[in-house]
């Protein structure tokens, strides 16, 4: 499916707002949704930050974000240059541990699990790419 | 994101105010530490004007109420908005980090 609209730049953890900003004007035109909306952007904040992180130790990342709304739910496809990372393969927290138990990662990742009904990983030739669907009507 | 201070019968209140992601979750890690490690160990976030966290902002929290408690003291929080509050569900802070509906209630959860 054809994106609907597309953000393409390099972009660091100061571009973090625009990218959410980004993300919500896109859903709003097509499904005017609050929840959705912040559903959305979460997401794609969570999953720019770890690659802002990761792939690019901090340092902006050129990055693709392509927003689709296939079957009326939002596809969000994310596609970095950086090393190859699957970030489908990690283990999500332990939301269950204690606060002193509490290891700092993998709590975005948890958070992109939660909140999508898909998140597809592949390596193509433009480099990393994950796509998450987000339900519409909140289911995930 | 902006973060200011003040104090109420000798309990911390930072009053964290707008958004709270990867950029600016380092100011608030070290303004709650340079609190907590300046002797306010009872601290409260006041929250009732963040209108955005991603996981970064619950790391935030998470490191001030771990060095909040090995002080003897705690962080608790204080008028959290829906949004917020959902984030702290799914990441399974609800049940690690108390919460009130007013800063008042917060305060006065020290002294009980």
């Amino acid at each position: 499916m054809e994106p609907v609209a597309v953000f393409e730049r390099s972009a660091g953890f100061d571009d973090l707002a625009q990218i959410r900003a980004f993300v919500t004007d896109t859903v709003n035109t097509r499904i005017p949704s609050e929840d959705l909306a912040f559903r959305a952007a979460l997401v794609v904040d969570e999953i720019c930050s770890n690659i802002i992180e990761h792939g690019g130790d901090g340092a902006p990342v050129n990055l693709r974000i392509s927003v689709s709304f296939p079957a009326g739910d939002v596809a969000i496809a994310v596609v970095d240059p950086t090393e190859a990372f699957d970030p489908t393969a990690v283990t999500r927290a332990d939301i269950d541990a204690p606060a002193d138990a509490r290891k700092p990662g993998g709590l975005g990742l948890h958070l992109i699990h939660e909140l999508t009904r898909e998140v597809r990983y592949e390596r193509t030739e433009a480099g990393n790419q994950l796509t998450v669907v987000i339900a519409s009507d909140g289911g995930a | 994101m902006d973060v200011t201070f003040e104090q109420r019968d000798q309990i911390g209140v930072a009053i964290v105010s707008g958004e709270v992601d990867a950029s600016t979750a380092p100011t608030l890690t070290e303004t709650l530490t340079d609190h907590i490690e300046n002797g306010y160990h009872h601290l409260v976030a006041d929250l009732s004007n963040l209108a955005y966290t991603s996981s970064a902002g619950l790391r935030a929290m998470l490191s001030a109420v771990k060095l909040a408690r090995a002080n003897g003291g705690d962080v608790r929080l204080a008028g959290v908005q829906d949004r917020i509050q959902r984030v702290l569900d799914l990441s399974g802070f609800a049940s690690i980090i108390r919460s009130f509906d007013t800063v008042d209630d917060a305060v006065t959860s020290f002294s009980q």
